[in-house]
């Protein structure tokens, strides 16, 4: 590229051809002074706009003198952003003949461009011609810079205003800077005096790499830190070469890659914080307004990110403010802060829940407000403890609400402090436990019932004695219901036809009660006895089925008072009501449903272990019953043997020699006679009486068979009302009748008479009843006894037998008559035959 | 029906020479003959077998009765020497008879019963009665267990009187 004309313009000043002097009509001499005598660089151009003149202040500038070259060549002492506005200006000026004015960048000997507003006016001549155009450039550079400067910083301050972080506003205005200085690179260095280092978080960086990170500030080389220490900006044209650089400019200025630079310190406080540098790749002649904005740039970034940092930390403070007044305010746990006077400053919403006053009303009034009077010392207890800076963690305590209830809480304190860290008040965090609590005491109070109705279970379920089942239940329910006493009725009216059987008491003698009547059927009582449900009062007295009832209208005079009153029915499976549990208390409303539910519970069970009780009873009385029936069947058996063996025995004795079949026969027909007896039982019922009646049918019927045939029957009558005997009675009848019955047939010495009617049978047989007598006969129509018969010299085997039966074990008497006797009937077979008669009282019989 | 006790009684006991039990029966027999008896015993028919098998064997039924207590005053009132009691008896039983009867009077009082319970024969072992005889009961076992019961009873006495 070409080299800067404006540089190499060698140009000698060509004379004007018409002297200025002479258009103006000065001398020449006036005129020069006149012309060096303006403060103002002057130029003087032809009418064709030609350079013609320039005084001696221009010629300083610009290190130029006016030769012919300048004419093509002084457009380039103009900054090259500036020419084209300037020549088409000065075109316009010299063809219309207007004034020209206009603005731009002169370059000066060294090179540097200052700001000249520049003006130019026609000098025409008599006739109006323009011959000259006169001109001058006043340097306005210090007010352009100052006003580039101040567009710079609004810039940089409207870019920078809006950023919060403090790294954005560094960042922002190391790029700003860098951009408005043309630099290579800006760098915003933080400085940590304290251990000697020097921090670039971000830099802008246009050419070259980026220097960003901590380093020693000592690698700005001794003599140029001293420069920044002292808060002198350090403007370096060239490291290597500038005296202050040289030294660590191998080390480090060639390394990153600086050649010139500007490092504006800033001291604050005394302190050095930061160092704003602006470098460039190669040398670069700084002007003092470029290191002055380099300083205020440094000041001014200062100042925004100490700004963007209290407002970040501010804006945080706000936000965690926020969030912890959002958390206090939706707190379930009341948040109070007070101060340590115990006045209260701050109350949550959840305060007033717990507490029931009003943040308003109480805030600026005392904590003491919800301590309850029996807890004087607590809140100065607890001021002291914060004032010492000790916290209360969890503590129980009990408050009180407004509206006067105690409530159970748990509190926390804290010590508040100030920003100096000095204790001004107490935060406190309040939870209120009551329901905890009463959780707490209803969990164990309900362990505790079930711990009772789980043992009084266990015991009804094990016990079969009735007593002792309704004990415990009545013990266990009146123990769980906090009643005074209660009592078990047992479901009997007594023989007045009116009360109940008192079975159990508890919480009271019985002889309080023994002095008092039963409870009768009364209003009451009545839905209990009836099972109609459980009838729970808080007040008996008041109720209008209470006192209904004479003599006394209420309670019998000095009962046991009852008024809260509580009666559950209780129910066997089977619907029975087996009776009721009552339960009474001084105090009204002692009785809640849940007693009234365990009540019923226990009720429940008790019916069952009483069904099981009752069910046991009746099995074991059964099987009792049962096996006492089976001992005496067992007996009655053995008798019997006994007796057979003993008839047999006898038959033995009685013809030792050898049996007669007719003896046989005999001892056949009385087995058969105690067999009947035990078929009988067999059939009807084991143990107990029998119908001498029946006996007797069976007997006969045996008996006119066994004494006639099969096909033709012996007649026998009988006349039988009914009669139950012990068995041991009826064997003894039934053998007696057997062997007078067979008696009589052997010894009538006539069979059956043929083709008698059928009211003259042969044997007859009647058992009567009278009074307390039984009368039982057997007549026949043999020839009857012969005369002088004794039967006790008479006694043969059976008779013996016969007589001892009667008296032994009928325990009655026996008579032997001959029917005629009884010879009224004026018949002849009426009189004919033997009758023998037996009385015993069926009363005195015992088996 | 007649009967005729004491033509039969010496030769109604079956009398094999190779029997052992005859050997010792004559003997026995002849030892309770005369002796006076109470029987008490609450069945009719037991009563006439007893009876008739003790009048058999030579001996005198001075009473008999059908419950313990009216046990109790036959025998204080017969002074017999031998009584033979059955257990189960109505008013009265047999034991507490027996109880009653030996309190006041030392006879051969000889249970008589159907119960084969070890209880029973040990209270009346301890009540100091002399023999236990189950029931049923027949002529050829009664009368040896009877003399047997006997001859402790007359043992006993005499080591007293010793």
């Amino acid at each position: 590229m070409e080299t800067d004309p404006a540089r190499n313009l060698q140009y000698q000043a060509r004379r004007p051809e018409p002297r200025l002097s002479e258009s103006l009509h000065l001398p020449e001499q006036q005129y020069q002074t006149l012309i060096n005598a303006i403060p103002q660089l002057v130029w003087i151009t032809t009418a064709e706009g030609m350079p013609d003149y320039f005084n001696q202040r221009w010629m300083d500038y610009t290190a130029f003198s006016v030769t012919e070259d300048l004419e093509a060549n002084w457009a380039f002492l103009l900054h090259p952003e500036d020419r084209d506005v300037a020549a088409a200006a000065w075109m316009r000026a010299v063809e219309t003949g207007e004034p020209y004015e206009v603005e731009y960048r002169l370059r000066r000997h060294d090179g540097v461009y200052r700001w000249f507003l520049v003006r130019g006016v026609p000098v025409r001549d008599e006739n109006g011609q323009i011959v000259r155009w006169f001109g001058t450039c006043t340097d306005i550079d210090r007010s352009k810079r100052e006003e580039e400067k101040q567009r710079f910083f609004a810039h940089l301050s409207g870019e920078t205003r809006t950023l919060a972080a403090p790294e954005e506003v560094m960042w922002t205005a190391m790029r700003l800077l860098g951009e408005h200085l043309q630099a290579s690179r800006t760098t915003y260095n933080e400085v940590d005096e304290e251990n000697d280092l020097v921090t670039a978080h971000r830099d802008y960086c246009r050419e070259g790499e980026s220097i960003r990170g901590t380093f020693p500030l000592s690698a700005f080389g001794t003599a140029l830190l001293e420069d920044l220490r002292a808060g002198r900006t350090a403007i370096v044209v060239d490291t290597s070469t500038d005296p202050r650089t040289a030294p660590v400019f191998e080390t480090m200025y060639q390394r990153i890659g600086i050649r010139s630079f500007i490092a504006a310190p800033l001291i604050k406080d005394g302190r050095l914080v930061t160092i704003l540098s602006v470098n460039m790749l190669g040398s670069r002649a700084w002007t003092e307004a470029e290191a002055e904005l380099v300083e205020e740039v440094a000041e001014r970034t200062w100042l925004a990110v100490q700004n963007a940092g209290l407002v970040q930390a501010a804006q945080r403070a706000v936000e965690y403010n926020n969030r912890l007044a959002a958390i206090v305010a939706s707190s379930d746990d009341g948040i109070v802060s007070k101060d340590l006077h115990g006045i209260v400053t701050s109350w949550n919403a959840a305060a007033e829940r717990i507490y029931g006053y009003p943040a308003e009303e109480i805030i600026g009034r005392s904590k003491a407000l919800v301590i309850p009077p029996d807890l004087p010392n607590e809140l100065a207890t607890i001021l002291d403890k914060i004032r010492s800076g000790e916290r209360i963690e969890h503590y129980d305590t009990v408050r009180r609400r407004k509206d006067g209830a105690r409530i159970q809480v748990s509190i926390s304190v804290s010590p508040v402090r100030d920003a100096k860290g000095r204790i001004i008040g107490a935060a406190t965090i309040a939870r209120d436990i009551s329901e905890r609590k009463q959780l707490e005491m209803r969990l164990s109070e309900e362990t505790k019932t079930l711990e009772i109705i789980h043992d009084v279970g266990q015991r009804l379920s094990a016990e079969l004695d009735l007593e002792k089942i309704i004990q415990a239940a009545t013990d266990a329910a009146t123990q769980l219901t906090g009643a005074q006493f209660g009592a078990f009725f047992y479901n009997v009216i007594n023989a007045a036809g009116e009360g109940y059987t008192l079975y159990t008491l508890s919480g009271a003698p019985r002889e309080v009660f023994a002095q008092f009547p039963m409870p009768r059927n009364t209003a009451v009582f009545a839905p209990t006895f009836a099972g109609e449900g459980t009838v729970r009062l808080d007040d008996v007295t008041q109720d209008p089925r209470y006192g209904k009832n004479a003599p006394y209208h209420g309670e019998p005079p000095g009962h046991l008072p009852v008024v809260s009153y509580l009666a559950v029915p209780v129910v066997s499976r089977s619907g029975e009501v087996l009776g009721g549990l009552f339960f009474g208390h001084a105090q009204p409303g002692m009785f809640t449903e849940r007693h009234e539910h365990i009540v019923e519970g226990l009720a429940a069970q008790a019916a069952i272990a009483i069904d099981n009780a009752r069910l046991f009873r009746a099995e074991r009385e059964r099987s009792e019953q049962l096996a006492r029936a089976v001992r005496e069947v067992h007996h009655r058996v053995k008798n019997s043997l006994q007796a057979v063996s003993a008839l047999l025995e006898m038959q033995i004795m009685a013809e030792p020699s050898a049996l007669s079949v007719e003896a046989i026969q005999d001892s056949l027909g009385q087995i058969k006679t105690i067999a009947l007896v035990h078929d009988l039982l067999a059939h009807d019922q084991p143990i107990g009486n029998v119908d001498a009646a029946q006996v007797l049918t069976k007997l006969v019927s045996m008996l006119s068979i066994t004494l006639g045939t099969p096909e033709k029957p012996l007649p026998i009558r009988l006349e039988a009302v009914s009669l139950w005997i012990p068995i041991k009675a009826a064997i003894a009848l039934a053998l007696v009748i057997n062997e007078l019955v067979t008696n009589a047939v052997k010894h009538s010495n006539s069979p059956p008479i043929k083709d008698t009617p059928h009211d003259h049978t042969p044997i007859q047989i009647s058992l009567r009843q009278q009074e307390e007598y039984a009368h039982v006969s057997v007549q026949d129509c043999g020839p009857g006894f012969p005369p002088g018969f004794d039967p006790i010299l008479h006694a043969h085997i059976g008779l013996e037998l016969v007589q001892t039966l009667v008296s032994n074990d009928l325990k009655g008497n026996i008579a032997f008559n001959n029917r005629a006797a009884h010879k009224e009937t004026g018949s002849d077979l009426d009189e004919r035959g033997a009758r023998v008669e037996i009385t015993f009282v069926p009363a005195r019989l015992t088996d | 029906m007649s009967e005729e006790p004491e033509s039969k009684s010496p030769s109604s006991p079956p009398a094999s020479p190779t029997d052992p039990q005859s050997q010792t029966q004559p003997a026995t027999v002849n030892s309770l003959a005369g002796k006076r008896v109470v029987i008490c015993e609450d069945e009719g028919i037991l009563q006439v077998q007893l009876k008739r098998i003790l009048t058999h064997a030579g001996l005198i039924v001075v009473a008999i009765a059908g419950d313990g207590q009216a046990g109790v005053e036959a025998v204080l009132r017969e002074r017999p020497d031998l009584v033979l009691m059955d257990i189960k008896m109505p008013v009265m039983d047999g034991l507490e008879a027996a109880r009653h009867i030996i309190a006041v009077y030392k006879a051969c009082i000889v249970m008589l019963t159907a119960y084969a319970t070890e209880e029973y024969r040990q209270e009346a072992a301890e009540l100091g009665t002399c023999g236990y005889i189950l029931k049923p009961i027949t002529a050829q076992t009664l009368m040896p267990q009877l003399q047997q019961a006997f001859a402790r009873f007359t043992d006993a006495k005499d080591g007293d009187q010793g």
